[in-house]
């Protein structure tokens, strides 16, 4: 960030705090507690913007996470833990860990609808235990005290608005590390996850411990608001509301909490005003939310690409292009890649079975170190089945080495820190990234934006900070080639990079993988259709029919074989 | 023991007549729609509606099975028109929004007074071991055993079943081929609607009346249906008629009483966890 | 990294807001002057899954009359229901609102399953006294700031207790109970205080029962343990379901005791032939009995501004009337702080329809109202089994 960026930036949170306590000096005491609650509810809402908003996953139990934080709140009360609220807030935060780490762990097999039904039944649960059971004190009608500096209305306003703040922060900043962008590739794609050497146990856990320490803070803040909470507080009802708010709001986004606290707030208050029942709010959030679906985007995504629209914040963006130092053509300016292995990967006697049916038997492949390998195959071979099964997708029978280690039995995400990188046939790059921060989230490493320029240099023609959802399907592939070996593998498996892309894109990925060894110090299993791509950049060439080896050599000798050609082209050519 | 099974028997037959709905909507529209149970309390209350306004109970129920299904016929046609390519995880975010409007709606309309609910099955059907059963648990397990077959027969026996399964497998292509599936799809919604509707009229006299518990009846639903694995209707019908068993027993056990709502969904928990230990992915490639 | 500053940054202006908020004290609630009207507030369940619409409505009755009649010392009396649709939040707002943003001067007449258990905090914080109309959750009974003019479910259940063992002189009693939030543990005072004072045990005591549950089951059990008395403390739709399963499954020769929730004209109703023998409690002269004195002016009230004739509404219109006869014996101006003090000191009152007097005080909780009347469906009606008042003769802690 530049320091005028910068600058900019502590400007705006001074003001921002300014402000926060001249509305809290100023506004009517019943504003107060009104504005109060929204900021909460705020705090509830981030929490679903971590794991529905950013990784995707339904959660419909946000509100018995915040009944955790609030119980153990009304406890630490009772037992009167020294700190008051400064401390007992983070310690009702990670009491709500475990259970959503808890949560979390279905979440590793169950997916989709089935995950919004278990999380369902886990917050009709918890509202089952709590409701026989009451919150700690309540009965001896102990409330729970705030400490000296947080006990008028207007100062716990600002604490409310404080521990907002910090959320916020804390989460933007997470946004940008490794972790949190592993989320959002996680809401796009597990297999492209995995294949970025993050593993999906570990992201999707952390989406749910991060935001169920989120919601333990919004429930230790509630119980500190009103004093005395109870088990309806935090019904599955309110779960579900919550959700459907967030969504209408965009809760992945500070500003979109912000604002879906403040609607519910403000939408009671409305129809208190004019005598209409209570029960209205809700039909107004369904109905946000359906039309928040119906766009496929909340408000506050809304209101963030309306402010991109404007013109006013256009900074320059440096190109790759007019970067004067480009320095492709010279590797030994930038840290010199790790000394390549004579193997770079060694396959033996691997087998993979779907029930009956054999999809690939005793096929050994061996990539030397430091070169372009092709594999290809008429289609059903079992060529996409030996990517999955050399990188860990795949149960296989037989053995994996990777540069002399064993990785036979490794899950994939260990397999790519390990080095053995691929790319999908699918289009798995994350959309909502933007260039730069898929790169640095698939390369595991420390990037400059040399780096960057130079490995897109004669690729792709790309600005960092293009979002990837604005890229053709073509650019994306290319884009995810890049990413593959900017880790710096051991090896690369490339799985028909060239599908879908036009002549001159070809061309040019041809020329790039041929110098890919040299510069990222990375052997390259590349699986193709286009055989004049083969040609022009394997040195040896592994053909591959129904689920066997069929030959093996350079590319010339290997195409001219008979069986080859019967296997590969067809019958009719031959004859 | 066997008592308490006997009276888990009303229970198991409504589980799983609400599971087996969850599971063809599952299959036919590709959507878990858990506004069900809240379209048939919405039914119930229109019937309870009119009894009070003097009507003869067999025409108010009929109008209240017809609410039902109008109020379903509704929600798909919001779900057809807007969200027909949508995935099954939108389509079921969906329906939570749905489900939240409809129980809002219905307190704005019927909430303000608990209502007495005609029972039209109340006449003792047999008496086993002591235990008295009314006509309403042969009624919902003739109900859920109906539901079963007669959507087994409309998924493999008829082309209409298999448009409709096509289009909540490949929205866009069914599209494309030009087979209109719209209007079927609203007809399904709403019968589904209806029949929630009829298994509501039988339960709710016997449960209280609160539109919001009896809504939340979803959840021991979706909990039949998940042993089925959304998909398979005869585990739906299995699983419905076991947690209501287990119901009844655990209602009786001086241990395990009150936790008797937690522990049927430890146990599916459970079980979907073993049966999908091997989905490491969420796409098949 | 400039991630981690932006966070140092925010995080120090965070704590900054803090600290300078120090400076920030809350100003003592709006006062009114003379010459505006008197606000009251009530904080109800008016939506909702469960509701008590009657008690305020009855409080209302109470505050026009008083309007009409010229009001209290020329001020006319302001009544500000809000509704709290049985959800907290609601609820705190609800509150907040009528207390500190209209600036009521006291709450009379609520009737709540949460208010007191979200708000008595609030209450005692902003030095305002509640006389709640019918105090549901175990708060009311526990708060300085809240006096309910009811008996409350908990004394409720150890008058049935009582009246089950000691009047009907069963040896098997048996309890089944809803827990609707906090309430369990003031259920459980209520048995150890009905054990201590008559040294008897439950056969049963299954607080399992969920408002959704299907009685069934729990009927059997009564019928297998052999219960003689079965107490139960479903509210209007629940007792129904149970009585009709109790008749269904053919279960006879048991007691089954009510408390005051199911004491209603629509219960009698629904429930004819099917519920005969059924008792319950009534917190109030039984306001079913046509002929009884103390009910005359409660009844004519009602009937005129038309509030249906249920307990509820004896709990709102007593409310009311304790305050009415509080603000009329203040002296100078009626402001929040004057009216906290009267009922602070306020001394005993005594009204017909209730068996003990009504006490505020300063003490730090409050359960003044300790006697109820049982009474039983008899064909199709609820007919007062006993005449004079049940005085609970033992505590609850």
């Amino acid at each position: 960030m530049r320091p005028a960026d910068r600058l900019v930036r502590a400007g705006l949170a001074a003001a921002g705090a300014l402000l926060l306590y001249g509305v809290a000096a100023t506004l009517p005491a019943y504003w107060v507690f009104l504005a109060t609650s929204a900021v909460v509810s705020g705090v509830l809402l981030q929490s679903l913007g971590v794991v529905a908003g950013r990784a995707g996953l339904v959660s419909l139990c946000q509100a018995a996470f915040a009944a955790i934080g609030a119980w153990t709140t009304a406890q630490l009360n009772v037992w009167a833990v020294p700190g008051g609220l400064w401390v007992w807030l983070p310690l009702a935060g990670l009491a709500a860990v475990p259970l959503g780490v808890l949560v979390g762990l279905p979440a590793l097999r169950l997916r989709g609808v089935h995950l919004a039904i278990v999380t369902l039944g886990f917050a009709a649960t918890v509202d089952v235990v709590l409701a026989t059971s009451s919150f700690p004190g309540v009965a001896q009608g102990l409330t729970v005290g705030r400490p000296a500096g947080l006990a008028a209305e207007r100062q716990y306003f600002l604490f409310c608005c404080g521990v907002f703040a910090l959320v916020a922060v804390a989460l933007a900043v997470v946004g940008r590390t490794r972790l949190g962008i592993s989320w959002r590739v996680l809401r796009e794609s597990e297999r492209a996850t995995a294949a970025a050497g993050t593993g999906v146990p570990g992201a999707k856990l952390s989406a749910f411990a991060v935001s169920a320490f989120v919601a333990g803070l919004s429930g230790a803040l509630l119980a500190g608001q009103l004093a005395m909470v109870v088990s309806r507080n935090f019904d599955p009802g309110q779960s579900l509301t919550a959700y459907a708010v967030a969504v209408m709001a965009g809760a992945h986004h500070a500003e979109g909490a912000l604002l879906g606290g403040a609607l519910g707030v403000l939408i009671s208050e409305l129809l208190r005003r004019f005598e209409i029942p209570q029960q209205w709010a809700n039909v107004v959030f369904a109905v946000g939310a359906l039309q928040a679906f119906t766009q496929g985007s909340g408000l506050s995504d809304a209101l963030r690409a309306r402010l991109r629209r404007l013109p006013l914040r256009r900074l320059p963006l440096p190109r790759p292009s007019e970067t004067p130092s480009t320095a492709p053509s010279s590797p030994d300016q930038a840290p010199l890649p790790p000394p390549q292995p004579a193997t770079a990967l060694q396959v033996s006697g691997l087998g993979v079975r779907f029930g009956q049916v054999t999809a690939l038997h005793q096929v050994t492949l061996t990539v030397p170190g430091g070169t372009v390998h092709g594999l290809v195959g008429p289609n059903g071979a079992g060529k996409s089945s030996l990517v999955d099964a050399i990188t860990g997708f795949v149960p296989c029978t037989g053995t994996v080495f990777l540069s002399g280690t064993d990785l036979t039995t490794a899950p994939a995400h260990r397999r790519a820190r390990a080095g053995l990188r691929r790319t999908f046939q699918q289009d798995r790059v994350p959309t909502t990234l933007t260039v730069e921060e898929y790169l640095r989230f698939t390369a595991r490493r420390h990037l400059t934006h040399e780096d960057l320029a130079e490995a897109l240099h004669d690729l792709v023609d790309l600005p960092p900070t293009h979002r990837i959802e604005e890229l053709d399907t073509g650019t994306r592939r290319l884009l995810e080639v890049a990413g593959a070996l900017l880790a710096r593998p051991v090896l690369a498996v490339l799985d028909e990079p060239a599908a879908g892309l036009g002549q001159a894109e070809t061309e040019r990925l041809g020329a790039w993988l041929n110098t890919a060894p040299a510069r990222f110090g990375a052997a390259v299993l590349l699986i193709e259709h286009d055989l004049d791509l083969v040609r022009a950049t394997c040195e040896r060439v592994t053909v591959l029919d129904f689920g066997t080896v069929l030959a093996e050599g350079p590319p010339a000798e290997v195409f001219a074989t008979p069986e080859v050609l019967r296997a590969y082209l067809g019958e009719e050519v031959t004859a | 023991m066997l008592q308490g099974l006997l009276s888990g028997l009303a229970a198991g037959g409504t589980f799983a007549a609400l599971g087996l709905l969850l599971t063809a909507m599952y299959r036919l529209t590709a959507t878990v729609n858990l506004a069900v149970a809240a379209i048939g309390v919405a039914g119930v209350y229109v019937m309870a509606a009119l009894t009070e306004s003097g009507l003869p109970y067999g025409v108010a129920a009929a109008a209240g099975v017809a609410a039902g299904a109008l109020l379903s016929a509704g929600c798909g046609a919001v779900m057809v028109r807007w969200f027909a390519a949508g995935d099954a995880q939108t389509r079921t975010a969906v329906s939570i929004a749905q489900l939240i409007g409809i129980i809002a709606l219905a307190y704005i309309l019927f909430g303000d007074t608990p209502r007495v609910l005609p029972n039209p099955a109340s006449g003792a059907a047999a008496e086993l071991a002591g235990v008295v059963i009314t006509w309403a648990t042969p009624a919902l397990l003739a109900l859920a055993a109906l539901l079963g077959g007669g959507t087994h027969l409309l998924l493999t026996r008829t082309p209409l079943g298999l448009r409709l399964r096509a289009m909540a497998e490949r929205p866009v292509t069914t599209e494309l081929l030009g087979i209109g599936t719209r209007r079927p799809a609203v007809v399904l919604w709403a019968a589904t609607g209806g029949l929630a509707a009829l298994v509501l009229l039988l339960v709710a006299p016997v449960r209280s009346s609160d539109i919001l518990s009896l809504s939340m009846l979803i959840v021991p639903a979706c909990a039949a249906a998940l042993v089925g694995g959304l998909t398979r209707l005869s585990g739906a019908l299995l699983g419905g008629l076991a947690l209501g068993l287990l119901e009844g027993v655990l209602a009786g056990s001086a241990a395990l009483r009150e936790y008797r709502d937690a522990v049927p969904f430890a146990a599916i928990l459970l079980i979907l966890m073993w049966t999908r230990r091997r989905e490491v992915w969420d796409a098949a490639r | 990294m400039t991630g981690s500053r932006a966070l140092v940054v925010l995080s120090l202006a965070a704590l900054l807001l803090a600290a300078t908020g120090c400076g920030l004290a809350d100003e003592p609630a709006a006062s009114q002057g003379p010459g505006d009207t008197i606000k009251v507030g009530a904080v109800s369940s008016l939506s909702g899954p469960v509701t008590f619409p009657d008690s305020s409505a009855a409080a209302k009755a109470v505050f026009d009359r008083v309007n009409e009649q010229g009001g209290i010392g020329g001020r006319r009396i302001e009544y500000l229901v809000a509704d709290d649709k049985g959800d907290p939040a609601a609820a705190a707002q609800a509150a907040r609102d009528v207390v500190t943003n209209q600036g009521a001067v006291a709450l009379a007449g609520s009737a709540s399953l949460l208010d007191c258990a979200v708000n008595a905090p609030f209450y005692a914080q902003a030095g305002i006294v509640s006389i709640q109309g019918t105090g549901v959750d175990p708060t009311c009974f526990e708060s300085p700031a809240i006096s309910p003019v009811n008996t409350g479910p908990y004394l409720n259940m150890a008058i049935n207790l009582y009246y089950a063992s000691e009047v009907l002189e069963h040896d098997k009693v048996c309890l089944f109970l809803a827990i609707l939030g906090n309430t369990s543990d003031a259920y459980g005072g209520a048995v150890r205080s009905w054990t201590a004072l008559t040294g008897k045990r439950l056969t049963l005591d299954d607080r399992t029962v969920k408002p959704d549950s299907d009685p069934t089951p729990f009927v059997l059990r009564a019928r297998n343990a052999g219960c003689q008395a079965v107490l139960y403390n479903g509210t209007e739709p629940m007792a129904i379901a149970w009585m009709k399963v109790v008749k269904q499954q053919k279960v006879t020769g048991v007691d089954w005791l009510m408390t005051t929730a199911p004491y209603t004209e629509a219960v009698a109703r629904a429930l004819g032939a099917d519920g005969e023998g059924t008792y319950a409690n009534a917190e109030f002269e039984p306001f079913t009995d046509a002929g009884s004195a103390a009910l005359k002016d409660w009844r004519e009230l009602m009937t005129a501004r038309k509030v249906p004739l249920t307990s509820f509404g004896q709990g709102g219109y007593l409310a009311a009337t304790y305050l009415v006869e509080t603000l009329r014996g203040i002296q100078g101006p009626i402001t929040r702080e004057a009216v906290t003090r009267a009922f602070k000191t306020l001394k005993p009152v005594r009204h017909p329809l209730v068996g003990t007097p009504y006490e505020f005080g300063p003490a730090a909780k409050h359960r003044s109202n300790r006697a109820g009347k049982i009474v039983q469906l008899r064909g199709g009606r609820w007919e007062v089994v006993t005449p004079e008042w049940v005085r609970y003769p033992g505590t609850l802690d």
